[in-house]
């Protein structure tokens, strides 16, 4: 896709120690975080850049991240946030160019604490919503409740919108017995269909490149 | 800036009329002649101020659309930031820099765009080289040590179109010549009165022009990184795979028909292991059934002699909920949770 610079934000790490001043910054392309505290951040680089960054996050240091409209935050990841590396291979580049997701320990037990946060939530990506709550939170469910139980939710205010990047993440919360009560009261009000025959419940499959495109995607529809 | 002028990248090309007055000004020498607008948007201003001279055009521009549509118009575009983008110091004649009315975005130190454009690319123009700058009269106030130091010949003129005046658009004009000791005290004086007084004059067409030397044919090189490819690469990168399992559902489905009939062994593996999800029963009973595994961890102390031993037990147990096509719900646990394990209908008020 064209124009990568108007969906990408900026991660800036600064660091002063005795005469040594550091200074890095990198190209974010997905940020997911609330307030002071980041979840999830993808970002890309040099070798010594992207290494710096890894180290500064277990260290537990704070960066500042800039946000698509300029706005900017002082963000960390607090203790425990783990690092995932891969690595991008460019046409005509000797060297490839590193690519680092680091993520909060409250995102990598999602689903737990009453709290489930969604990549991105948006009307095109709703079934994909509904089926990670139902996935982590171990609900019997059918796809077809999506509609019906998140739009409760958001009039409940139970799906707060976070800080992003790259995506529209959100945080939908309760509990499996909060959800389950919910489900209930909504069957029983024949608000949900229930699946005519009996047999496993059929959910579609998601990929995260799916999960990505769709951002990216109704980012370009809007410009 | 605006978030509509930042949609549009501060996109505001020169007026036609105001391009033709300028063009006026500008006298090409025989010969090769090679040019530069660093946010040559679509190119029409370059072609306009370039028309009918031999000229090598260069450009950069951030928008990929307008940035093919100045390519397809001749001119060696570069697509992408411009401070990525270097040249050989002293490897063109003309510059023409019409640049973001805007402020860059950083940690410190925010300065104009307008400024930071012309200190990334005065050094491109050859000794004699022409200048030729269009922005906000007050917006040129920043630049004045640096022009002072490095042109001269400078004039400013007003621009008299009304999308120029809405922007209260001047054109500024300068010779590269480095400037030094009382020179460069009486081009920064000369430059201040011209800057701030209240009636600049109005640009007509018929001012001395300048001539603008000629000059080999050169290269302008991108050093940054190129984004929109990133972008779609990155979605491939193995560290969004390592990330899937916290952020996409996961996937409980066992497909296909077993070869043998399954035992009740088999039918309590797949079951625990969630394989076996789906819906059961008949009539009332008619439900839906999901399994799942949870994880507890129960700490206890032994006391021995002088120390205390602090064990963890880590245990995994299956978790089965149901929900009736009436709305009750029932979870079954490995051990009854005081009150919470009986079945919930909405009418006693559980739901």
């Amino acid at each position: 896709m064209q124009n990568a610079h108007l969906r990408m934000g900026r991660l800036e790490y600064r660091r002063s120690i005795g005469k040594t001043d550091t200074r890095i910054s990198v190209h974010v392309d997905r940020y997911v975080g609330e307030g002071a505290d980041a979840y999830l951040i993808s970002l890309f680089g040099g070798d010594a850049e992207v290494g710096a960054i890894t180290a500064a996050v277990y260290e537990k240091h704070t960066f500042t991240v800039t946000f698509l409209d300029g706005s900017q935050k002082v963000v960390g990841f607090g203790p425990d946030a783990i690092c995932y590396r891969g690595s991008i291979n460019l046409q005509g580049r000797k060297q490839a160019l590193r690519h680092l997701i680091a993520v909060s320990t409250s995102l990598h037990a999602n689903g737990s604490a009453g709290r489930t946060f969604i990549l991105h939530l948006g009307p095109d990506t709703r079934e994909l919503a509904w089926a990670t709550l139902v996935s982590f939170l171990g609900l019997p469910a059918d796809p077809r409740w999506s509609g019906p139980i998140l739009e409760a939710m958001w009039a409940e205010k139970k799906i707060q919108l976070l800080d992003g990047i790259g995506c529209t993440p959100a945080a939908i919360h309760g509990t499996r017995d909060d959800l389950l009560a919910r489900l209930g009261q909504a069957l029983s009000l024949g608000l949900l269909p229930f699946p005519e025959k009996n047999g496993p419940v059929l959910w579609p499959k998601y990929t995260i490149g799916q999960a990505l495109k769709a951002f990216s995607l109704s980012m370009t529809s809007d410009i | 800036m605006r978030n509509v002028a930042r949609i549009k990248l501060g996109y505001y090309p020169l007026p036609h009329e105001e391009a033709k007055r300028l063009r006026k000004l500008l006298e090409f020498s025989a010969g090769t002649t090679s040019v530069v607008d660093p946010c040559v948007g679509t190119g029409v201003a370059l072609h306009q101020l370039t028309e009918r001279a031999e000229t090598q055009k260069y450009g950069v521009e951030l928008d990929a659309n307008r940035a093919a549509a100045a390519a397809a118009s001749g001119i060696a575009t570069i697509q992408g930031d411009l401070f990525n983008a270097v040249a050989k110091g002293e490897s063109f004649s003309f510059l023409y820099l019409n640049p973001p009315y805007d402020s860059e975005i950083g940690s410190m130190d925010n300065k104009r765009m307008e400024f930071l454009f012309l200190e990334h690319t005065y050094r491109w123009l050859v000794e004699g080289g022409i200048l030729l700058m269009v922005v906000p009269q007050e917006r040129l106030h920043s630049s004045i040590p640096l022009l002072a130091e490095n042109f001269t010949d400078l004039r400013v003129f007003r621009l008299t179109d009304p999308e120029s005046e809405r922007f209260d658009q001047v054109a500024l004009f300068g010779v590269r010549k480095r400037m030094r000791g009382q020179d460069y005290s009486r081009n920064r004086a000369g430059l201040h009165e011209m800057v701030w007084r209240r009636d600049i004059p109005m640009l007509q067409g018929n001012e001395t022009p300048y001539r603008v030397p000629a000059s080999a044919p050169t290269r302008l090189v991108y050093r940054g990184l190129p984004l929109d490819q990133i972008e779609d690469l990155i979605a491939q990168s193995c560290a969004w795979k390592q990330i899937e399992a916290p952020l996409l559902p996961k996937e409980e489905m066992a497909g296909g028909r077993p070869i043998t009939p399954l035992h009740a062994g088999h039918v309590g593996l797949l079951c625990t292991a969630g394989l076996l999800n789906g819906v059961f029963g008949k009539g009332d009973d008619r439900h839906i059934a999901r399994w799942r595994s949870v994880k507890s961890v129960t700490v206890f102390e032994v006391k021995e002699k002088g120390y205390t031993e602090v064990h963890k037990r880590e245990q995994f147990t299956n978790e089965l909920a149901l929900i009736y096509e009436d709305g009750r719900t029932l979870v079954l646990r490995d051990k009854k949770r005081e009150g919470g394990d009986a079945e919930r209908t909405f009418a006693d008020g559980a739901a």
